[in-house]
């Protein structure tokens, strides 16, 4: 009990934080569980268990899928093809995360305690208040987007429950699709701890710039003086935080977000195919099948952007603070602060491939209306059967 | 190690590469030069005989497709136009690319000697500041690599000749040659992409150099704050101090210090193999609480091997500024090292890119067709079998997508320096520090490198991405157009009208086709659209 306290002491994390990320954990999705870090392998390999179970899940699904044939009525060879196209995604997509997760395991590891380090030294004139409104966001975040999930997933079930191909097909890929979505969750929660740690920093900065102003010049230049390098390690600070964030999600942000547009696409062209066919079955449940992939990658990108752009505001917030011209040593540190901004630029992208933030929404909605057009010329085929 | 004496050049490690290329005629420096002193020299008897393979190889590809073109007369009576005009499109595309490699080569021959002198003199400067570079790492890559081309080649070339021709006839040996331009150009971009690394590995080495200065530099100022207040009161109270040692060396390191002290001290100081290394060492009484000993210890022949107590570069300033300097002048050199770099292999990147794109379009094209039973052009008979052209398809995409990720690796290893630099700003807290770091940092902003393909397109992940994309496209309206070509023959026959021929050249103009086109147009403006979008929103940021 004594060495557990004092490990609970170094990495400080409060208990409603720790919810997530042990849900996370059990979910196979990290290899970090909000307690200490472990060092041997034999801990890591252990820590890895849920992983491992996650990975039979899906051996399962494949056996499952090959032994059932399916086929796709009037013969519609387009149809299974996106089944097809859509199931292999989902699971790469899953093999991918699990894969990740184990891997990079010791960067989430690292972020934390770059986080509990900050939050320590930042908490002790930090609200208690803001603190309950982060958590009550994360949890709005989290749970909104799990119950709806679930409710929209288990009404659907409800619908398709006599149909028996349906029902194996849908509940073959559904958990890994779960866990994709739930992997951009966890990075919606990174995601939300690192603005919230920037929107403070740039409150601070906010406040002292106001203060220029007001007060005597060269005793508050000097206090402003003094507290710069401060700033500039909780910047850096935040900065390696969001490091360390996208290297321990290097490739499966893309990876999911590829997964869930072909689900996005596939889904539409059943919505449609449902009313096309006149098949029996409420369309209304066929479409809303859509909603949580939509409203899963739009919260990511509005989170994402929202952050980007409280880091864009630091710069200048900084360049607010008021100075004579003659105190060289404020100038310095001010044009120090503001060039290592320049350079530790907190960007989140998706391998390198585009920056996460609402931009590609645009890009998205374009590409998936193009690619309606050309499934629903492939789908007339069976028209004439 | 040989490199204690002096620093050689890495292309000590590209010899087995170079024999193979020089053998089968790819570049003609000389052999015999290489050899003695590791060296890239001009040679007239090179150029002769690359010009002479690169003939040979021209003739014989070109008898290939003669001698196979008599079943594309098949093709061509078929009615499949679309598919026979693709094929004879990029009939010659593997050629062209091949002779490119060539013809750049022999252009580049001079130059390239220069870039391997440039870069062994970057390593000569590092190794006077104390990073040495292990370049034994280039040796194992250039061998996998090499083994993996030739695994590649050679299984989808002979997978293909048994699988897909016919044995009786002797002209199918020919096919062997239909593997030969691929090969060389693979050949070629092996040794752009060690080269590339080895200046990523540059990169890599200045970073991290940077690195261990900041790291110790923060256990210096831990170990002075709390020497101060140990001084002054014996109870050591500010447990934060610690916190903070802990955090750096974890919980079951600082147990294991007595341990390491004691083999530090045994193995001679050698510290790692190397490396600039600097090793804190810290002896643990018997409370945790009692930091009392600080050494770092450097291995540089000239200085003393133990810099006493409570010593960290960044607290010197005029000496670090030095180092500083250093720093960023070789990070400059390796980023003009790498635009000469870029440049030598500009023309063959870009057809390698285009290459990629049109081939791997045309073979999934292929692929629906010989599934669809349709005919298909011979040179592309790969296409018939799946797994010949998953490997193809892996093979090709492979090469491609490995330089595009190692030159967007190499960028970002570059920027990196900025970041590190200015840890050391802030770790350091020095007001004359910030001085040369923000004189420095505004240097390495305008210092960066990035890859283009002859200014065409960046090589970075973008890119990759908007390709990727444009391959999807593409291959959806190709498969539209075969689609409405195969309904229109389809209808044509169940008609059973007079001249099935006349009938399809009327069904391809009528309004179906039109709304074919339509589509593709409509996918083109909205892709060119989106790229627009991308690419604005990229400059944006």
């Amino acid at each position: 009990m004594e060495t557990n306290k004092t490990l609970f002491q170094k990495l400080d994390l409060q208990t409603p934080l720790r919810i997530p990320l042990r849900m996370f954990y059990v979910m196979g999705l990290s290899i970090f569980d909000g307690r200490q870090h472990c060092c041997t392998t034999f801990e890591k390999v252990k820590r890895a268990k849920f992983c491992i179970l996650n990975i039979f899940i899906i051996f399962f699904v494949i056996i499952a899928i090959s032994i059932y044939n399916y086929d796709p009525p009037y013969g519609d060879n387009f149809g299974k093809f996106n089944d097809k196209l859509k199931l292999g995604v989902v699971i790469a997509a899953h093999l991918v995360i699990l894969c990740e997760s184990v891997i990079a395991g010791g960067y989430t590891n690292g972020f934390f305690q770059i986080y509990s380090k900050i939050h320590l030294k930042s908490s002790t004139d930090h609200h208690w208040k803001s603190e309950m409104k982060l958590y009550w966001k994360l949890f709005s975040y989290l749970g909104g987007s799990i119950a709806f999930i679930l409710s929209v997933e288990i009404t659907y079930l409800m619908q398709v429950l006599d149909k028996d191909d349906w029902l194996v097909y849908f509940t073959s890929y559904t958990p890994c699709v779960f866990i994709c979505r739930c992997r951009l969750l966890q990075f919606i929660l990174s995601l939300e701890l690192i603005r919230v740690e920037l929107e403070q920093l740039n409150r601070e900065l906010l406040q002292s710039a106001k203060g220029t102003g007001k007060v005597q010049m060269k005793f508050y230049e000097k206090f402003i003086c003094n507290v710069l390098p401060q700033w500039m390690k909780r910047y850096e600070d935040i900065f390696e935080m969001s490091h360390s964030l996208s290297k321990s999600m290097p490739i499966s942000p893309l990876v999911v977000f590829i997964a869930a547009y072909i689900k996005i696409l596939s889904d539409c062209y059943w919505a449609y195919w449902v009313n096309y066919a006149k098949f029996k079955i409420n369309e209304i449940f066929e479409c809303s099948l859509l909603l949580p992939s939509v409203l899963n990658i739009l919260l990511v990108l509005v989170v994402s952007k929202n952050c980007m752009r409280t880091a864009k505001l630091i710069p200048q917030s900084l360049h607010s603070i008021r100075h004579s011209v003659g105190n060289l040593c404020l100038s310095r540190k001010i044009q120090h602060f503001s060039l290592q901004i320049c350079h530790q630029q907190i960007i989140f992208k998706a391998f390198g491939c585009f920056t996460i933030d609402c931009y590609i929404a645009s890009g998205i909605l374009g590409s998936i209306a193009t690619y309606m057009m050309f499934y629903i010329q492939f789908m007339p085929k069976f028209n004439y059967l | 190690m040989s490199q204690q004496q002096t620093v050689q050049t890495i292309l000590l490690h590209f010899s087995e590469l170079f024999l193979l290329c020089k053998v089968m005629g790819i570049y003609p420096q000389n052999w015999k030069v290489f050899q003695r002193y590791h060296d890239l020299k001009k040679s007239n008897v090179g150029v002769l005989f690359v010009i002479f393979v690169m003939l040979a190889i021209v003739v014989l590809y070109n008898l290939l497709i003669f001698s196979f073109s008599e079943e594309d007369s098949t093709l061509k009576a078929s009615q499949s136009t679309l598919t026979f005009v693709i094929g004879i499109f990029l009939t010659y595309i593997g050629l062209i690319m091949m002779i490119t490699d060539q013809l750049s080569a022999i252009r580049n021959q001079k130059h390239l000697g220069e870039i391997y002198d440039r870069i062994r003199k970057v390593d000569e400067r590092l190794y006077r500041i104390g990073c040495v570079v292990n370049n034994s790492v280039l040796e194992l890559r250039i061998r996998i690599m090499i083994a993996l081309t030739f695994v590649c080649e050679i299984t989808i070339m002979i997978a293909a000749y048994i699988v897909l021709l016919d044995h009786t006839k002797w002209n199918s040996l020919l096919w062997i040659f239909s593997c030969l331009p691929t090969l060389y150009n693979s050949l070629d971009k092996i040794w752009f992409s060690t080269t590339l690394y080895a200046l990523q590995q540059r990169f890599a080495v200045i970073n991290r150099a940077l690195e261990d200065m900041v790291q110790v530099h923060e256990r210096y100022k831990a170990m002075m704050a709390h020497r101060k207040r140990s001084g002054s009161n014996n109870m050591v109270k500010n447990k934060n101090v610690i916190n903070d040692i802990l955090f750096d060396l974890g919980h079951e390191e600082s147990l294991k210090l007595n341990y390491l002290q004691n083999e530090l001290r045994g193995s001679g100081l050698a510290g790692k193999l190397g490396k600039n290394r600097v090793k804190p060492v810290i002896t643990v009484a018997n409370s945790m609480n009692n930091f009392n000993q600080f050494q770092s210890i450097k291995k540089q022949p000239t200085k003393s091997a133990i810099n006493i107590h409570y010593e960290s570069e960044l607290s010197n300033v005029s000496r670090v500024e030095d180092k500083l300097n250093d720093f960023c002048q070789l990070h400059d050199e390796i980023c003009e090292i790498g635009k000469k770099l870029n440049e030598l292999w500009s023309y063959s990147i870009l057809v390698l890119m285009a290459y990629g794109f049109l081939i791997f379009t045309a073979q999934l094209y292929f692929l629906y067709c010989a599934t669809q039973d349709q005919p298909i052009p011979s040179l592309f008979l790969s296409a018939k079998n799946a797994l010949i052209t998953a490997t193809f398809l892996l093979y090709t995409a492979g090469k491609c997508v490995y330089i595009i990720y190692l030159s967007w690796r190499t960028s970002l290893e570059s920027k990196h320096t900025g970041i590190c630099l200015h840890k050391c700003g802030v770790v350091a807290d020095d007001n004359n520090l910030y001085e040369i770091i923000n004189h420095l940092s505004l240097k390495l902003l305008n210092h960066s490198v990035d890859f283009t393909a002859c200014g065409f397109f960046s090589l970075d992940m973008e890119t990759l991405y908007g390709v990727a994309g444009g391959i999807t496209s593409y291959l959806i309206i190709l498969i539209q157009f075969n689609l409405a070509a195969q309904q229109a023959k389809d209808a044509a026959s169940s008609h059973g009208t007079n001249d099935p021929s006349q009938i399809s050249n009327g069904a391809d103009n009528s309004s179906e086709d039109v709304n074919d086109y339509s589509t593709a147009l409509t996918t083109l403006m909205t892709s060119t659209a989106s790229t627009i979008i991308t690419a604005s929103s990229s400059a944006l940021n």
